[in-house]
Protein backbone atom coordinates (compact mmCIF):
# COMPACT_ATOMS: atom_id res chain seq x y z
CA UNK A 1 0.00 0.00 0.00
CA UNK A 2 1.19 3.46 -0.83
CA UNK A 3 -0.23 6.93 -0.36
CA UNK A 4 -1.13 8.48 -3.69
CA UNK A 5 -3.01 11.49 -4.93
CA UNK A 6 -6.70 11.04 -5.62
CA UNK A 7 -8.36 12.83 -8.51
CA UNK A 8 -12.14 13.01 -8.50
CA UNK A 9 -13.86 12.70 -11.86
CA UNK A 10 -17.63 12.29 -12.16
CA UNK A 11 -17.87 11.68 -8.42
CA UNK A 12 -15.48 8.76 -8.65
CA UNK A 13 -12.08 8.58 -7.02
CA UNK A 14 -9.12 7.79 -9.26
CA UNK A 15 -5.67 6.98 -7.95
CA UNK A 16 -2.87 8.77 -9.73
CA UNK A 17 -0.49 5.87 -10.25
CA UNK A 18 1.95 7.43 -12.69
CA UNK A 19 2.96 10.78 -14.20
CA UNK A 20 5.08 11.18 -17.33
CA UNK A 21 6.46 14.46 -18.60
CA UNK A 22 6.19 15.09 -22.29
CA UNK A 23 6.93 18.51 -23.72
CA UNK A 24 4.68 21.11 -22.15
CA UNK A 25 2.29 18.59 -20.68
CA UNK A 26 2.28 15.83 -18.09
CA UNK A 27 0.27 12.68 -18.67
CA UNK A 28 -1.58 11.29 -15.65
CA UNK A 29 -2.40 7.59 -15.48
CA UNK A 30 -5.48 6.97 -13.38
CA UNK A 31 -7.32 3.97 -11.97
CA UNK A 32 -10.63 4.01 -10.11
CA UNK A 33 -9.77 2.88 -6.59
CA UNK A 34 -13.10 1.02 -6.34
CA UNK A 35 -13.06 -0.52 -9.81
CA UNK A 36 -9.74 -1.40 -11.39
CA UNK A 37 -11.48 -1.98 -14.70
CA UNK A 38 -12.15 1.75 -14.81
CA UNK A 39 -8.91 3.28 -16.07
CA UNK A 40 -8.05 6.40 -17.98
CA UNK A 41 -5.28 8.76 -18.99
CA UNK A 42 -5.58 12.48 -18.34
CA UNK A 43 -3.15 15.35 -18.72
CA UNK A 44 -2.18 18.66 -17.16
CA UNK A 45 -0.37 21.54 -18.76
CA UNK A 46 2.83 22.50 -17.04
CA UNK A 47 1.69 26.11 -16.77
CA UNK A 48 -1.44 25.03 -14.88
CA UNK A 49 -0.95 21.67 -13.22
CA UNK A 50 -4.06 22.04 -11.06
CA UNK A 51 -6.38 21.63 -13.98
CA UNK A 52 -6.81 18.01 -15.11
CA UNK A 53 -7.85 17.72 -18.75
CA UNK A 54 -9.17 14.90 -20.91
CA UNK A 55 -6.97 13.86 -23.82
CA UNK A 56 -7.61 15.51 -27.17
CA UNK A 57 -7.85 12.47 -29.41
CA UNK A 58 -6.79 8.86 -30.01
CA UNK A 59 -3.43 9.96 -31.32
CA UNK A 60 -2.62 11.56 -28.01
CA UNK A 61 -3.87 8.48 -26.21
CA UNK A 62 -1.56 6.31 -28.30
CA UNK A 63 1.33 8.62 -27.51
CA UNK A 64 0.63 8.47 -23.79
CA UNK A 65 0.32 4.69 -23.97
CA UNK A 66 3.60 4.38 -25.81
CA UNK A 67 5.38 6.55 -23.29
CA UNK A 68 4.18 4.39 -20.41
CA UNK A 69 5.12 1.17 -22.16
CA UNK A 70 8.55 2.51 -22.98
CA UNK A 71 9.17 3.60 -19.42
CA UNK A 72 7.56 0.77 -17.49
CA UNK A 73 8.20 -2.22 -19.72
CA UNK A 74 10.99 -1.68 -22.16
CA UNK A 75 13.37 0.48 -20.20
CA UNK A 76 12.91 -1.56 -17.05
CA UNK A 77 13.41 -4.85 -18.87
CA UNK A 78 16.59 -3.65 -20.49
CA UNK A 79 17.98 -2.30 -17.25
CA UNK A 80 17.36 -5.46 -15.25
CA UNK B 1 5.07 -8.54 -9.70
CA UNK B 2 2.19 -8.88 -7.32
CA UNK B 3 -1.44 -9.82 -7.70
CA UNK B 4 -1.35 -11.70 -10.94
CA UNK B 5 -4.94 -12.88 -10.81
CA UNK B 6 -6.18 -10.33 -13.29
CA UNK B 7 -3.63 -11.51 -15.79
CA UNK B 8 -4.79 -15.08 -15.73
CA UNK B 9 -7.78 -14.23 -17.90
CA UNK B 10 -7.82 -16.74 -20.75
CA UNK B 11 -9.15 -14.31 -23.35
CA UNK B 12 -6.28 -12.35 -24.81
CA UNK B 13 -8.66 -9.96 -26.47
CA UNK B 14 -9.72 -8.71 -23.08
CA UNK B 15 -6.64 -6.52 -23.07
CA UNK B 16 -7.65 -4.87 -26.28
CA UNK B 17 -11.25 -4.43 -25.29
CA UNK B 18 -10.25 -2.81 -22.06
CA UNK B 19 -7.71 -0.60 -23.78
CA UNK B 20 -10.50 0.70 -26.04
CA UNK B 21 -12.58 1.34 -22.96
CA UNK B 22 -9.70 3.24 -21.44
CA UNK B 23 -9.36 5.26 -24.65
CA UNK B 24 -13.02 6.28 -24.52
CA UNK B 25 -12.75 7.23 -20.87
CA UNK B 26 -9.60 9.23 -21.54
CA UNK B 27 -11.29 11.36 -24.17
CA UNK B 28 -14.58 11.79 -22.33
CA UNK B 29 -15.56 14.22 -19.63
CA UNK B 30 -14.53 17.71 -18.75
CA UNK B 31 -11.65 19.33 -16.97
CA UNK B 32 -11.51 18.99 -13.19
CA UNK B 33 -9.42 20.60 -10.51
CA UNK B 34 -7.03 18.66 -8.35
CA UNK B 35 -7.91 18.76 -4.67
CA UNK B 36 -4.70 17.33 -3.25
CA UNK B 37 -6.63 14.54 -1.58
CA UNK B 38 -4.61 11.41 -0.86
CA UNK B 39 -5.35 7.78 0.00
CA UNK B 40 -3.46 4.54 0.51
CA UNK B 41 -3.89 2.14 -2.39
CA UNK B 42 -2.16 -0.92 -3.84
CA UNK B 43 -0.24 0.93 -6.51
CA UNK B 44 1.54 -2.10 -7.93
CA UNK B 45 -1.69 -3.83 -8.79
CA UNK B 46 -3.22 -0.74 -10.33
CA UNK B 47 -0.10 0.23 -12.22
CA UNK B 48 0.28 -3.23 -13.72
CA UNK B 49 -3.24 -3.01 -15.04
CA UNK B 50 -2.66 0.31 -16.76
CA UNK B 51 0.69 -0.77 -18.17
CA UNK B 52 -0.90 -3.86 -19.67
CA UNK B 53 -3.65 -1.86 -21.31
CA UNK B 54 -1.16 0.62 -22.71
CA UNK B 55 0.90 -2.27 -24.04
CA UNK B 56 -2.23 -3.59 -25.71
CA UNK B 57 -2.73 -0.19 -27.28
CA UNK B 58 0.82 0.00 -28.56
CA UNK B 59 0.87 -3.46 -30.07
CA UNK B 60 -2.60 -3.18 -31.54
CA UNK B 61 -5.63 -5.33 -31.90
CA UNK B 62 -4.33 -8.28 -33.85
CA UNK B 63 -0.88 -7.86 -32.48
CA UNK B 64 -2.33 -8.13 -29.05
CA UNK B 65 -3.60 -11.57 -29.79
CA UNK B 66 -0.70 -12.68 -31.93
CA UNK B 67 1.74 -11.59 -29.28
CA UNK B 68 -0.34 -12.88 -26.43
CA UNK B 69 2.60 -14.84 -25.13
CA UNK B 70 4.61 -11.67 -24.92
CA UNK B 71 1.96 -9.90 -22.94
CA UNK B 72 1.40 -12.87 -20.71
CA UNK B 73 5.10 -13.09 -20.07
CA UNK B 74 5.26 -9.44 -19.20
CA UNK B 75 2.30 -9.32 -16.94
CA UNK B 76 2.45 -12.69 -15.27
CA UNK B 77 6.14 -13.21 -14.78
CA UNK B 78 7.48 -9.71 -14.64
CA UNK B 79 8.83 -7.20 -17.05
CA UNK B 80 12.15 -9.00 -17.29
CA UNK B 81 10.40 -11.63 -19.38
CA UNK B 82 10.02 -9.23 -22.24
CA UNK B 83 13.65 -10.07 -22.86
CA UNK B 84 12.32 -13.28 -24.36
CA UNK B 85 10.94 -11.15 -27.10
CA UNK B 86 13.63 -8.57 -27.48
CA UNK B 87 17.35 -8.58 -26.92
CA UNK B 88 17.84 -7.12 -23.50
CA UNK B 89 21.33 -5.97 -24.36
CA UNK B 90 20.12 -3.58 -27.01
CA UNK B 91 19.34 0.00 -26.31
CA UNK B 92 15.84 1.23 -25.75
CA UNK B 93 15.27 2.72 -29.16
CA UNK B 94 16.21 -0.51 -30.87
CA UNK B 95 14.00 -2.45 -28.53
CA UNK B 96 11.13 -0.13 -29.31
CA UNK B 97 11.86 -0.52 -33.00
CA UNK B 98 11.70 -4.27 -32.65
CA UNK B 99 8.28 -4.08 -31.10
CA UNK B 100 7.04 -2.02 -33.99
CA UNK B 101 8.87 -4.13 -36.54
CA UNK B 102 7.14 -7.18 -35.22
CA UNK B 103 3.87 -5.38 -35.54
CA UNK B 104 4.66 -4.26 -39.06
CA UNK B 105 5.93 -7.61 -40.21
CA UNK B 106 3.23 -9.86 -38.89
CA UNK B 107 0.28 -7.83 -37.79
CA UNK B 108 -0.32 -4.96 -40.15
CA UNK B 109 -0.41 -7.14 -43.28
CA UNK B 110 -3.16 -9.20 -41.74
CA UNK B 111 -5.03 -6.10 -40.71
CA UNK B 112 -4.55 -4.58 -44.15
CA UNK B 113 -5.85 -7.75 -45.67
CA UNK B 114 -8.95 -7.51 -43.56
CA UNK B 115 -9.38 -3.99 -44.82
CA UNK B 116 -8.85 -5.16 -48.38
CA UNK B 117 -5.76 -3.12 -49.04
CA UNK B 118 -3.16 -5.73 -49.79
CA UNK B 119 -2.72 -8.85 -51.84
CA UNK B 120 0.11 -10.40 -49.94
CA UNK B 121 -1.95 -11.32 -46.96
CA UNK B 122 -1.65 -15.00 -47.37
CA UNK B 123 1.76 -15.70 -45.96
CA UNK B 124 1.29 -13.33 -43.08
CA UNK B 125 -2.23 -14.38 -42.48
CA UNK B 126 -1.25 -17.99 -42.13
CA UNK B 127 1.42 -17.08 -39.64
CA UNK B 128 -1.00 -15.43 -37.31
CA UNK B 129 -4.14 -17.35 -38.14
CA UNK B 130 -3.92 -19.72 -35.24
CA UNK B 131 -3.54 -17.01 -32.68
CA UNK B 132 -6.07 -14.74 -34.32
CA UNK B 133 -8.55 -17.53 -34.22
CA UNK B 134 -9.82 -16.61 -30.81
CA UNK B 135 -10.20 -12.94 -31.53
CA UNK B 136 -13.48 -11.20 -32.25
CA UNK B 137 -11.61 -9.34 -34.94
CA UNK B 138 -10.66 -12.49 -36.78
CA UNK B 139 -13.07 -13.07 -39.64
CA UNK B 140 -12.99 -16.83 -39.78
CA UNK B 141 -15.60 -16.91 -42.51
CA UNK B 142 -13.49 -14.68 -44.67
CA UNK B 143 -10.35 -16.56 -43.89
CA UNK B 144 -11.78 -19.92 -44.83
CA UNK B 145 -13.38 -18.51 -47.94
CA UNK B 146 -10.20 -16.88 -49.13
CA UNK B 147 -8.09 -19.84 -48.21
CA UNK B 148 -10.37 -22.11 -50.17
CA UNK B 149 -10.18 -19.94 -53.24
CA UNK B 150 -6.44 -19.61 -53.14
CA UNK B 151 -4.48 -20.66 -56.22
CA UNK B 152 -4.00 -24.16 -54.94
CA UNK B 153 -7.73 -24.58 -54.73
CA UNK B 154 -9.54 -26.69 -52.28
CA UNK B 155 -7.38 -29.19 -50.52
CA UNK B 156 -9.65 -30.91 -48.13
CA UNK B 157 -13.25 -31.75 -47.63
CA UNK B 158 -13.09 -29.76 -44.48
CA UNK B 159 -12.33 -26.64 -46.49
CA UNK B 160 -15.10 -27.36 -48.92
CA UNK B 161 -17.52 -27.79 -46.09
CA UNK B 162 -16.33 -24.59 -44.49
CA UNK B 163 -16.99 -22.66 -47.67
CA UNK B 164 -20.42 -24.05 -48.11
CA UNK B 165 -21.25 -23.78 -44.49
CA UNK B 166 -21.21 -20.05 -44.91
CA UNK B 167 -21.81 -19.69 -48.62
CA UNK B 168 -24.32 -22.13 -49.95
CA UNK B 169 -24.39 -20.79 -53.47
CA UNK B 170 -22.21 -18.87 -55.83
CA UNK B 171 -24.55 -15.92 -55.59
CA UNK B 172 -24.46 -15.89 -51.85
CA UNK B 173 -20.71 -16.05 -51.91
CA UNK B 174 -20.53 -13.14 -54.31
CA UNK B 175 -22.95 -11.18 -52.18
CA UNK B 176 -20.80 -11.90 -49.21
CA UNK B 177 -17.67 -10.69 -50.93
CA UNK B 178 -19.40 -7.64 -52.39
CA UNK B 179 -20.93 -6.70 -49.10
CA UNK B 180 -17.55 -6.83 -47.47
CA UNK B 181 -15.83 -5.10 -50.35
CA UNK B 182 -13.47 -7.97 -50.89
CA UNK B 183 -14.65 -8.77 -54.37
CA UNK B 184 -11.77 -7.05 -56.11
CA UNK B 185 -9.32 -9.32 -54.37
CA UNK B 186 -11.10 -12.61 -54.46
CA UNK B 187 -12.66 -12.77 -57.85
CA UNK B 188 -13.09 -16.22 -59.22
CA UNK B 189 -14.33 -17.76 -62.39
CA UNK B 190 -17.49 -19.70 -62.97
CA UNK B 191 -15.60 -22.88 -63.75
CA UNK B 192 -13.83 -22.61 -60.44
CA UNK B 193 -17.13 -22.38 -58.68
CA UNK B 194 -18.51 -25.27 -60.65
CA UNK B 195 -15.50 -27.32 -59.71
CA UNK B 196 -15.95 -26.41 -56.11
CA UNK B 197 -19.61 -27.31 -56.21
CA UNK B 198 -18.74 -30.59 -57.87
CA UNK B 199 -16.15 -31.33 -55.23
CA UNK B 200 -18.59 -30.41 -52.57
CA UNK B 201 -21.20 -32.73 -54.00
CA UNK B 202 -18.65 -35.50 -54.22
CA UNK B 203 -17.68 -34.91 -50.64
CA UNK B 204 -21.31 -34.94 -49.58
CA UNK B 205 -21.97 -38.18 -51.38
CA UNK B 206 -18.85 -39.74 -49.98
CA UNK B 207 -19.93 -38.76 -46.52
CA UNK B 208 -23.22 -40.49 -47.20
CA UNK B 209 -21.44 -43.67 -48.17
CA UNK B 210 -22.17 -43.42 -51.89
CA UNK B 211 -19.39 -44.68 -54.07
CA UNK B 212 -18.40 -42.01 -56.53
CA UNK B 213 -15.82 -42.24 -59.22
CA UNK B 214 -13.80 -39.24 -60.20
CA UNK B 215 -11.31 -36.91 -58.71
CA UNK B 216 -11.40 -33.39 -57.50
CA UNK B 217 -10.82 -31.00 -60.31
CA UNK B 218 -8.94 -28.32 -58.42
Amino acid sequence: MKEVEIIEIDNKEYALIKEIDHGDIIFLYLVNINDQDDTMIRKVKKDNTDLVLPLDNEEEFNLASGLLVKEEVIIKSTNE
Amino acid sequence: MENNDWYQMPEDERYYRESRKMLEASLAGVEVKRTGKKKNVNTNKLKNKVVSLCLATVIGVSGLVATGNVIKSVVSKGSDKIAEFVDEKQDNNIVMDQVYNFKNEYINPAKEHINGTTNDYYIHYDKVADTLNNSDNFDRDLYMTCKSFEVDGLDTEEQINEVFKYNETYENLNDYLDKNDYSTYYEFEDDQVNSIIKDYELAEMNQEGVEVEGEKTL
